[in-house]
């Protein structure tokens, strides 16, 4: 991080190496868009680059990286809700065909699921995550597919343990409520 | 511990992130209760099919390329921006020291001052309407109405006047 914050490059690039996948997908998995999570993903690296010299050793960095990268995507939701609407957003029942996103981005089993019933069904998941409140949604998406603990999600998104089991019973409940002929056709 | 709260804690429970004595809490409950039983199960159900919700790869290139990019138009676009940008933070900075505001206190003293003087000045100035007069009369017409006499325009328009008599 020293050499970060004097401007090497050649760190930066190693830094991004080991963390694109994991901030992509945070992004990816909270947007639902996978040309919009690439600039958020893009944006958060750029703030880590320019922000280095204010990182203190005495947190991890992985700590300080999800912080940075929670605040950005909440900020974003934020400034969403402000900007008039221009598109619609990309429909997921169609986005999943094929194994590739909406934008043509591969996603990462690389292969299509085999069959309408199922792609339908990843589609309504999808849609099922991305229609959480902001702050629901990032709980869930760092516990579920970052698999971070409690202490260590409510450490990236800066509130108390109890409100992150909160965040991620009414999340929990929200899911179940919207999939919940799913699940039960599952068990 | 009732069914709602227990289902409050089930989440937790699922996730193994639970004290060992509300655990067994649970596990006490849920050993009596169906319809807790049939919730946590649901809630399991769930979490499996989260897992559909697949992520995506990165760029071929990788992002550091992009980002770097990116940071390099934004230096340039800073460079620009500070022409404009440096004397006016610097005039910012100043304004906020006792000096700066004493500087500024001054400036707008005498720029009143000055105006208080040129209006008294200007009020006292002699016989400026006489020559605002004579200046409006200067590029007024009228004065050349009456040619000088045996001028050469005077003698064209007699011999006009005397031509179209003799017409008529």
């Amino acid at each position: 991080m020293e050499g970060i914050a004097r401007g090497d490059e050649e760190a930066f690039r190693r830094l991004v190496d080991r963390y694109e996948r994991q901030i992509l997908n945070l992004a990816y998995r909270y947007c639902g868009d996978a040309q919009e999570s690439r600039d958020l993903a893009q944006e958060i690296f750029l703030k880590v680059f320019l922000n280095a010299g204010r990182w203190k050793p005495r947190a991890r960095f992985s700590t300080w990286l999800f912080r940075v990268a929670v605040n950005h995507c909440l900020n974003h939701t934020r400034r969403r809700a402000r900007e008039p609407v221009v598109m619609a957003k990309p429909n997921p029942a169609l986005s999943e065909a094929a194994g590739q996103d909406c934008a043509g981005i591969p996603t990462t089993s690389g292969s299509s699921p085999p069959d309408s019933a199922e792609r339908q069904r990843a589609a309504r998941v999808r849609q099922a995550v991305l229609s959480l409140p902001p702050r629901q949604r990032l709980a869930l998406i760092l516990h579920r597919y970052h698999g971070f603990s409690y202490q260590e999600i409510a450490d990236h998104m800066e509130c108390s343990l109890g409100a992150v089991e909160s965040l991620l019973v009414r999340a929990m409940d929200r899911l179940r409520a919207s999939l919940g002929d799913l699940a039960r056709g599952e068990q | 511990m009732g069914c709602r709260r227990i289902q409050k804690r089930l989440k937790s429970f699922l996730d193994g992130e639970i004290d060992s004595a509300r655990k067994a809490k649970v596990e006490r409950h849920l050993a009596g209760c169906g319809r807790c039983r049939q919730a946590l199960e649901e809630m399991d159900a769930v979490g499996r099919l989260l897992e559909t919700y697949e992520g995506i790869e990165p760029p071929e290139h990788g992002l550091a390329t992009l980002v770097l990019a990116a940071r390099a138009r934004k230096e340039k676009t800073r460079s620009i921006y500070s022409l404009v940008r440096t004397p006016l933070l610097a005039f910012r900075a100043h304004l906020f020291t006792p000096y700066g505001w004493a500087t500024a206190s001054v400036f707008l003293v005498g720029i009143l001052v000055g105006q208080l003087v040129a209006t008294f000045l200007l009020r006292q100035a002699p016989g400026q309407d006489e020559q605002s007069q004579s200046s409006a009369q200067a590029f007024d017409l009228e004065i050349f109405s009456e040619l000088p006499p045996n001028s050469l325009e005077q003698r064209y328009w007699e011999a006009l006047a005397a031509g179209q008599g003799g017409n008529g």
